[in-house]
């Protein structure tokens, strides 16, 4: 037996004792790892490795530094200055110098002292590094969309179920009040039948900085590694950081980045977690110039089982009336959900109902990375899992190349097999730059 | 100069030969691709406009539709890819051959996958091209390529799932480069057949830790295809040889996994497990209790949890709030006991699944009893009681119960909504006890209709003290919101009319500012004239409270005239609401009434209110109304939101001179956050200006 196995999951014993074990064995915890109202020995906390400290790879680490039951203690970036600032943060906040980097995510997964990692990377790397995360026995906090493309997404996942790992997508709105509260109305008939639901998304393309201009790569960036498995392209400054997005071979435009949070309520409303659509068909607005190429105005229309639609859309003023959110439709009236806790109904009425014992009730999450943390410990589902997260971007995969073949096509979510088109098939997957694979 | 010349003679030389090429070539097929849109792309190279590729593009989707076309698309692609046109038209064509390639392409693709310079563009067509003449010749290919070639063969073999590649690709298990063999190890487990499994066996065990787990995962993954295959007895015999080696705990756990998911008997073999293995591997079976027969008594799982670690009774515990199986309620309530605040907290929130009304009191009492998080759970867990005689049991029991159990049974009466109980709660609201009083009001809060507001007037009238005064009155409010009915502002009014009491007389009046009507909005309005200074300040709020703008003149007025501190306020208030919800005005219009108004902002909240309405204004005045403030710290944070957001919205309409604004706010607020900012809104700026010139 593998003497290192002691060291794992011994934290959740530990932390459940922690209280009677600082009564018999008192030392001194630095206060800035006291959290609110508990204390736990840093030994004892769940430890928290950081792949991708970005824009949102920041914002994720500093949500688990501020629970009191983790701790991060390493960060991985191919960029040095994120990696410095990832740092000096975690460091700042503990008092110490003890955050370790890492340029090579692999190295990071090597610890046997990490339980959990937190990614946030170009969609482009998902794949290759949560299964990596996966195999190496880590639960793991992933961004949304789960993943660049629909085949890569359902290896995630088999390998996510395969080492029996916790998984927690950073589709955080399941997390909040109003989207709950909007779902459960709809689950629980308040609307009547669904017929309808409207996904309204932004359109175009939000200018972060950089240019098109292509220049050597700065050097604090490795670049050859950023591209990873994306087909090889000389640097450009709007090519890479936060950009990448617009970028197909990296990213998926505004669709991709948002139907992991508003399509992914569609789904949660609809009780459609596990599931997705039948047919699909839709249109886009590809800019020919310039090097982002996502469509920057896009519609797609949806059929799922039972004649359900969905109509997820970017720049339509008739979807959702050209706002985000999401929207459902029924044969008794409508309810619409968005950002800043808004709720609207066409019956303002059933805005004031409590959703009764009987009923049914979704979870209610204390935030999303504390509800992670709770489910790495009680190992119960996250609030949105796997599984769920690779749904709510399939109907952005098939969207997109229903848009990019121009067509209409059928799917079979159970085999997840596009029926009758090899053409549109070959789009599920993408072939990876040499050496990578999942 | 004359570099350029030589430049442009290269160019046009490259030009004729490669339209010759392509000439030549289209002797060999016919054309449906132009000549004309094979030269669009040609010299294409990165960072040039992508016109051409679109059209080009748009063009080939639009002829594989049919099977003739399509294959002639092809043959015209393969010509180009023999020219010499750039690297990244090429790899351009190569991905439209993604797509509509067939068998055909193997020849060239196979060239260019062999050169180091073409063999990515290659592999991308490659891989995806359905036909066992692909795998043929990769597999003839992966002997003759160079190492780091070979790497991408494997992996395409491996995507493919080429049976045929098995032999080949195992022979690279033994490579003495590591990178060979390591994707060799990992291919066979993608392809995953009994062959793969022969192969690796012998490598189980090897001495080189990267390469062996990389052999163990994919010893798993053909375990995994034989269970798929319902080769049941194969695949576990696999799970269980890989669980009973030396082997890293994340090999061990899969395995685990693999060996409940082969096992005929789950429910036997998952309480089996969970008996005998060590404690930080029973959360494999433990969690596997999820997926057995919905129909499974889950009672012999019960029966272990007094004897498991408090993590494993964690863990249980919240299978059994999954499950949601009654049979296991009575080993739950002893966990409440629990010495664990965790485990006595997982028992809580699994008994709002399975208990009843009989767990009512128990639940209460903790949930009076305790503080902080079980407290919380306790409460949450009697909200959520399941079954049509809680709610019954809950009013049976409150008469005869008291102090904190009291107050829980109140406060659950509101957290489940149980609108029945309106007259046997409004009772309490006369109870000597504060907290009785207090969570009663919250009670009725939730669970008061339109058709309780009568009744809760009655109660505004008789309360005795100015804290429950203000606890019904927000309770009223509350309600009147919540349902807005004309018969309800008729109640209020005639209560208004009726009474000479000043304190109801106000309460009323900042009641009907939550109600409707012309007629009401005069009475308040009359009322702002009153002598009565309480009077007066009670329908400024009522006014306030008003959900249209249309009161914001009188307001703006009183806000001039009057004396009172307090009222000003609260008329400053209401002021800087309407005018920010008041859709008739423009963005100028809006900004003039706010620098009306600021004036009578006294304190840092009020001016942090109106200077926030004013950075949601996109107007270019409120960049003028936010200079003299850019110097004070505690409104430091307001005041930089409002330039970017201001600026952010208007660059488009006028982006010179939003440039000059921000430039001089730049030079006048130098700490790091706002330059970074701010130099970046200016570098978008910039580039918008120069767009909009070469456009």
């Amino acid at each position: 037996m593998n003497k290192t196995k002691h060291n794992r999951r011994d934290f959740i014993k530990k932390t459940s004792g922690a209280i009677a074990g600082l009564a018999a064995f008192p030392f001194i915890i630095p206060s800035s790892i006291i959290g609110k109202n508990k204390i736990i020995a840093p030994s004892d906390k769940i430890k928290v490795g950081c792949i991708g400290i970005g824009w949102q790879g920041t914002g994720n680490m500093e949500a688990f530094l501020r629970e009191h039951d983790s701790v991060v203690i390493g960060v991985c970036d191919i960029d040095k200055n994120h990696l410095a600032n990832a740092k000096s943060i975690v460091d700042t906040y503990y008092g110490n110098n003890d955050c370790k980097t890492y340029n090579n995510y692999k190295e990071l997964l090597e610890r046997k002292d990490i339980d959990v990692i937190s990614l946030a990377l170009p969609d482009h790397w998902h794949g290759i590094i949560s299964i990596a995360a996966a195999k190496a026995g880590k639960d793991i906090f992933g961004e949304k969309p789960l993943s660049h493309n629909l085949m890569e997404g359902r290896e995630i996942c088999n390998a996510v179920k395969r080492y029996g790992r916790i998984w927690q997508t950073g589709s955080w709105q399941r997390s909040r009040g109003n989207f709950r509260f909007g779902s459960e109305l709809v689950r629980n008939g308040r609307i009547g039948k669904v017929h309808t639901v409207e996904v309204g998304l932004p359109s175009g393309h939000s200018d972060f900085g950089g240019t098109d201009s292509i220049t050597n790569p700065p050097k604090q960036l490795d670049y050859d590694t950023w591209l990873g498995p994306a087909p090889y392209a000389p640097y450009a400054s709007a090519r890479v950081h936060k950009s990448w997005r617009w970028h197909l071979d990296y990213g998926g435009g505004q669709l991709m980045d948002w139907i992991g949070h508003h399509g992914d309520i569609a789904h949660w409303g609809l009780g459609l977690d596990n599931t997705g659509p039948t047919e699909i068909s839709g249109y886009g607005e590809f800019p020919k110039t310039g090097l982002w190429n996502s469509a920057t105005k896009y519609r797609i229309d949806s059929k799922y089982k039972d004649g359900l639609k969905m109509v997820v859309a970017g720049g339509h003023s008739d979807v959702c009336n050209g706002t985000s959110g999401t929207k459902w439709i029924g044969d008794e009236g409508w309810i619409w959900v968005s950002r800043g806790e808004r709720i609207d109904s066409s019956n303002k009425l059933i805005l004031n109902d409590t959703i009764k014992p009987n009923e049914i009730h979704l979870l209610k999450s204390p935030g999303h990375a504390r509800n992670f943390l709770n489910c790495v410990k009680s190992r119960k589902e996250t609030i949105a899992p796997c599984e769920t997260a690779h749904r709510s971007a399939s109907i952005g995969h098939l969207g997109q190349i229903a848009m990019l073949l121009e067509r209409k096509i059928k799917f079979n979510p159970e085999t997840e097999e596009i029926l009758g088109d090899t053409v549109a098939s070959r789009l599920l997957g993408r072939p990876m730059r040499s050496p990578y694979h999942l | 100069m004359l570099a350029k010349k030589i430049k442009n003679i290269i160019q046009s030389h490259i030009i004729l030969i490669t339209l010759s090429l392509l000439l030549l070539q289209s002797c060999s097929s016919v054309r449906v691709i132009s000549d004309e849109s094979f030269n669009k792309i040609s010299n294409y190279e990165y960072g040039q406009s992508r016109n051409s590729l679109t059209d080009f593009s748009n063009m080939v989707n639009s002829l594989a539709k049919t099977e003739e076309n399509r294959e002639l698309a092809e043959e015209n692609i393969l010509d180009f890819l023999k020219t010499d046109a750039t690297f990244a038209s090429k790899q351009f064509v190569c991905r439209e051959l993604r797509i509509i390639g067939s068998e055909k392409s193997v020849e060239v693709l196979s060239e260019m996958l062999l050169n180091e310079k073409t063999t990515n563009i290659a592999k991308y067509a490659l891989e995806n091209i359905p036909g066992s003449k692909v795998d043929d010749a990769l597999i003839e290919m992966l002997p003759k390529a160079d190492k780091s070639i070979q790497l991408g063969i494997i992996n395409s073999l491996a995507t493919r799932k080429s049976e045929a590649s098995v032999p080949s690709i195992s022979k690279l298990l033994a490579s003495s480069n590591s990178d060979i063999a390591n994707t060799a190890a990992s291919a066979l487990g993608k392809i995953g057949n009994d062959e793969c499994i022969n192969y690796l066996a012998p490598y189980l065990d090897s001495k080189n830790n990267i390469f062996r787990n990389i052999v163990l995962d994919s010893y798993l993954l053909c375990a995994d295809e034989l269970l798929k295959h319902n080769k049941r007895e194969e695949a576990n015999n696999i799970y269980e040889v890989l669980y009973n080696k030396d082997v890293p705990l994340n090999i061990r756990e899969a395995s685990l996994i693999g060996i409940i998911n082969s096992t005929d008997d789950k429910t036997k073999e998952i309480l089996s497990r969970i008996k005998s293995i060590p404690n930080e591997l029973k959360f494999i079976p433990i969690s596997k209790i999820r997926e057995l027969p919905e129909s499974t008594n889950l009672l012999d799982f019960a029966k272990l949890l007094p004897a498991l670690e408090s993590e494993n009774q964690i863990q249980l515990l919240s299978v059994f709030e999954d499950r949601k199986d009654k049979r296991v309620k009575s080993f739950v309530l002893k966990s409440l006991n629990s010495s664990n605040t965790e485990v006595r907290i997982a028992s809580i929130r699994t008994i709002a699944n399975i208990g009843d009304e009989t767990d009512i009191i128990a639940l209460a009492t903790i949930a009076a009893n305790e503080t902080g998080e079980i407290s919380r759970h306790s409460r949450a867990s009697l909200g959520l009681l399941k079954g049509n005689q809680v709610d019954q049991a809950i009013l049976l029991a409150l008469p005869k119960s008291e102090g904190s159990i009291k107050i829980e049974l109140i406060r659950t009466i509101g957290a489940r909504n149980i609108s029945s109980a309106f007259n046997t709660i409004s009772t309490y609201t006369k109870s000597e006890n504060k907290k009785i009083r207090s969570a009663t009001f919250r009670t009725l809060e939730e669970i008061s209709t339109a058709e309780n507001v009568e009744d809760l007037v009655k109660v505004l009238f008789a309360s005795g003290n100015n804290s429950d005064s203000k606890r019904i009155e927000r309770t009223i409010s509350k309600v009147l919101v919540k349902y807005p009915e004309n018969k309800n502002t008729n109640l209020l009014l005639n209560k208004f009319d009726s009474t000479s009491d000043v304190k109801i007389k106000s309460s009323l009046l900042r009641l009907l500012g939550f109600t409707s009507g012309a007629k009401i909005l005069q009475i308040l309005r009359n009322e702002l004239t009153n002598k009565n200074e309480e009077i007066k300040i009670a329908a400024v709020s009522g006014i306030t409270n008003w959900k249209t703008s249309e009161p914001l003149d009188d307001l703006m007025q009183f806000l001039t005239s009057a004396q009172n501190e307090k009222v000003k306020s609260n008329a400053f208030k209401g002021s800087v609401k309407f005018i920010s919800m008041d859709n008739k005005l423009d963005p100028n219009e809006k900004v003039n009434l706010y620098k009306e108004v600021l004036p009578f902002a006294k304190t840092s909240n009020e001016l942090n209110l109106i200077l926030d309405e004013i950075g949601h204004t996109d107007s270019f005045e409120s960049l003028e109304v936010i200079k003299p403030f850019i110097n004070r710290p505690d409104l430091k944070e307001t005041v930089d939101d409002c330039i970017n957001r201001v600026s952010w919205h208007l660059h488009q309409d006028d982006p010179e001179r939003v440039k000059e604004y921000v430039q001089w706010f730049l030079s006048k607020i130098k700490d790091e956050r706002f330059q970074t900012k701010n130099t970046h809104l200016l570098e978008v700026i910039d580039r918008y200006i120069t767009s909009k010139k070469s456009n």
